[in-house]
């Protein structure tokens, strides 16, 4: 899994090409000036060989039959071995290459007039001969060893390659880097946009194709900024114009509307006015309009949890004051602080008590804040959606409960505006599990998951 | 207070500012109206007033001119709450810079705006006018710490945060408005129902005790807030108005 995400990277793509391409006009190019150099090679030595083969037979076949043997210590130079043996009767062909460039190339130098015979199906098999007659009696024989100049041994070879291989990845890997450092670049910001849509815009310097590539994108963010910011002035100009009415309203329902109605009509209003309020909160719930400061999530947790208790609701925060989880995070305090109010209120609203835990994440430092409720939970598969704007899931949702179904997008939107995100689970309690396999079993859980943000704990 | 209680409501719908009249009528408060900066003199002039209600939208002079005309002028110390219909902070900072005393956002609930109404006039009978330099500003600073009167948090030094309750910032409050005077259990109980309609459960010195540990004073050696025995609390640093969210 790892190496396929890390083979799927661009560098480690480049760097595979780079590597092979080089590996292979390496190898080719080796091979065809060794084996051309081997050849020249040979020929040169063969011709020395047979200029000295051919030296030695007729010496030999100058010297009586009964010296030739003492002869034979004083002209081996020690290239070869030289032997005299008692003539044989002729021996089959040899089709050895090595004995018959040899023999080519003997007659080449001392001309075909010399009788020569290649050798190589003797016992036991030392390589292959020579054998040149001397006189009736004898012959003489040259046991020569291996071919000269043979491609390298494989260990050789493969040392080689390995060795190659390292040397290009190394040069591939920072070369490929540098090529491909404005694209990172590219996809952090990219990365960053997602969460943040008024991130410093790229710098488009740098190669051209990249500079190019800033500059789109740049443009992009300024134009989705624009639709974005646009899209929340129409939002925000209709929800600014409705609180004059809604404001008229109000009073009407207050001064002229018969004591009997006036709580249904002050009803409807306020579900008009929370509509309108959610609205513009979702509009501009995509990034974070107030700088973010160091805060004490413990003490807002504190804090927010005495504020439902003072308007008679459950809530509660678990667990001890001197855990990891605490130390400063840095946040937008009033994002923040809605954020987990529209968790809180879900969670008293449809699981009767909320109840709050601190944690760290031990991988990235990250706080984790877990908004547990005695609820009868969602289904799985609904999960995710009921992130959807106004999706309320009304099938195992009491439909007097009230809310915008904004709620829960508002939130994620602004934790997803800190670099964070929530999702819900079900709990799944052992303790439940004995009363009967019911859905949620356990109540459900939002997880909230808010990086420190650059705050140390 | 009630029926000798006039008020001026300064907005340029007419229908709100009729409605509003009426609804005040009714709810025991003798009202006037004025449309414009204009209109608002000539009432001011004309009649005595013990509170504006003023609408920060206006056509020609708007609300935050109007205010700051105001303080300046002979009626700087009448009371002044803020109506308008932007949820900004911004307005909210501004306004309470002027001296707005209170500031409520449209659409507002007819019956909380005369709460604040009452609130605001209870506030500037029980105070010397002198003392209203930290009656309402957006920052309060005392001992190593500066509160937040917009966000509702407290900032230590580092202008770290630590956010609190609605319950524990009405306490505090009202502890800020009366510095280095004691301050009754009654009285204290007063202003924390008198905030929310729920009943208190718990006992003002649980809530001391909590705001304490959040201030981080000590309850056997308290530097900020001391308990006088048979008598109440006093808060014993001295407040000052700030810059609002100015990070030292």
């Amino acid at each position: 899994m790892k190496l396929r995400c890390a083979m799927g990277s661009l560098t480690a793509r480049i760097m595979l090409i780079i590597v092979l391409a080089v590996v292979v006009i390496q190898m080719v190019s080796f091979g065809l000036v060794l084996i051309v150099a081997a050849k020249q090679g040979r020929a040169q030595m063969y011709s020395f060989m047979g200029a000295d083969i051919a030296f030695v037979q007729q010496f030999l076949g100058s010297v009586p039959a009964g010296e030739r043997q003492q002869w034979l210590s004083k002209l081996d130079r020690g290239y070869y071995r030289l032997m005299v043996e008692p003539a044989q009767p002729p021996l089959p062909r040899c089709r050895d290459s090595h004995a018959d460039e040899l023999v080519h190339a003997m007659h080449a130098r001392v001309g075909t007039a010399v009788k020569v015979e290649a050798l190589c199906q003797q016992e036991p098999y030392d390589g292959p001969r020579l054998v040149l007659p001397l006189d009736a009696q004898q012959e003489l024989v040259v046991v020569f060893g291996d071919r000269p100049f043979a491609p390298p041994p494989l260990f050789i070879t493969f040392g080689y390659i390995i060795v190659l291989c390292a040397l290009v990845m190394l040069v591939a890997w920072y070369a490929v880097r540098q090529a491909t450092r404005p694209l990172s670049q590219i996809a952090a910001a990219a990365g960053e946009l997602g969460r943040d849509l008024h991130a410093p815009p790229l710098d488009e310097s740098g190669p051209a194709e990249m500079g190019r590539a800033a500059a789109a994108f740049n443009a992009m963010q300024r134009a989705i900024q624009q639709r974005v910011a646009e899209r929340t002035q129409i939002l925000a100009s209709i929800s600014h114009d409705l609180k004059t009415p809604l404001t008229r309203l109000r009073l009407r329902a207050e001064n002229h509307v018969p004591p009997e109605h006036r709580e249904r009509f002050a009803q409807d209003i306020d579900a008009m006015a929370a509509l309108i309020q959610d609205g513009l909160d979702y509009a501009e719930s995509a990034t974070l309009r107030e700088p973010r400061q160091p805060l004490d999530l413990r003490q807002l947790c504190e804090a927010m949890a005495e504020d439902m208790r003072d308007t008679g609701l459950e809530c509660s925060v678990e667990g001890g004051t001197d855990s990891e989880s605490d130390g400063p995070v840095r946040a937008a305090p009033r994002a923040l602080r809605r954020a987990l109010q529209n968790l809180l209120d879900n969670a008293v609203r449809y699981g009767q008590r909320a109840r709050i835990q601190l944690r760290e994440d031990a991988e990235d430092g990250a706080v984790l804040i877990l908004i547990d409720d005695d609820g009868p939970g969602i289904a799985p598969d609904q999960l995710e959606r009921v992130f959807d704007p106004f999706l309320r899931l009304e099938s195992s949702r009491n439909r007097e409960t009230g809310g915008t179904g904004l709620g829960l997008t508002i939130a994620r939107n602004l934790l997803r505006a800190h670099g964070g995100d929530v999702r819900l689970e079900n709990r799944s309690s052992t303790l439940r599990q004995a009363q009967g396999p019911k859905l949620g079993h356990g109540g459900l859980r939002a997880v909230v998951r808010l990086p420190r943000g650059g705050v140390s704990s | 207070m009630d029926r000798n209680d006039h008020i001026l409501v300064v907005d340029d719908d007419p229908d709100i500012r009729n409605l509003l009249a009426e609804y005040l009528g009714a709810q025991g408060l003798h009202a006037a109206c004025a449309a414009d900066g204009r209109q608002m003199r000539a009432s001011l002039v004309a009649s005595p007033v013990h509170l504006i209600v003023l609408d920060l939208m206006l056509p020609g002079e708007d609300g935050l001119a109007l205010l700051r005309w105001l303080r300046d002028s002979e009626w700087a110390h009448i009371p002044v709450l803020m109506l308008t219909a932007r949820g900004d902070d911004v307005d909210r900072i501004i306004g309470l810079e002027l001296g707005a005393d209170d500031y409520l956002p449209k659409p507002f609930v007819p019956r909380e705006l005369v709460a604040r109404i009452r609130a605001v006039l209870r506030r500037a009978r029980a105070l010397p006018t002198e003392t209203a330099a930290t009656d309402e500003a957006p920052c309060l600073a005392f001992g190593a710490w500066r509160l937040d009167t917009v966000g509702r948090n407290l900032l230590d030094a580092q202008g770290s945060m630590t956010p609190l309750s609605g319950a524990e910032y009405a306490l505090l409050r009202f502890l800020l408005r009366h510095p280095q005077r004691v301050v009754s259990r009654d009285q204290l109980l007063a202003q924390l129902a008198g905030r929310e309609a729920e009943a208190f459960d718990r006992s003002i010195d649980l809530r001391v005790s909590r705001l304490r540990r959040r201030l981080g004073d000590d309850a056997r050696e308290p530097a900020y807030i001391k308990t006088v025995r048979n008598e109440g609390y006093v808060f014993c640093m001295e407040v000052k108005r700030c810059e609002h969210g100015g990070q030292p």
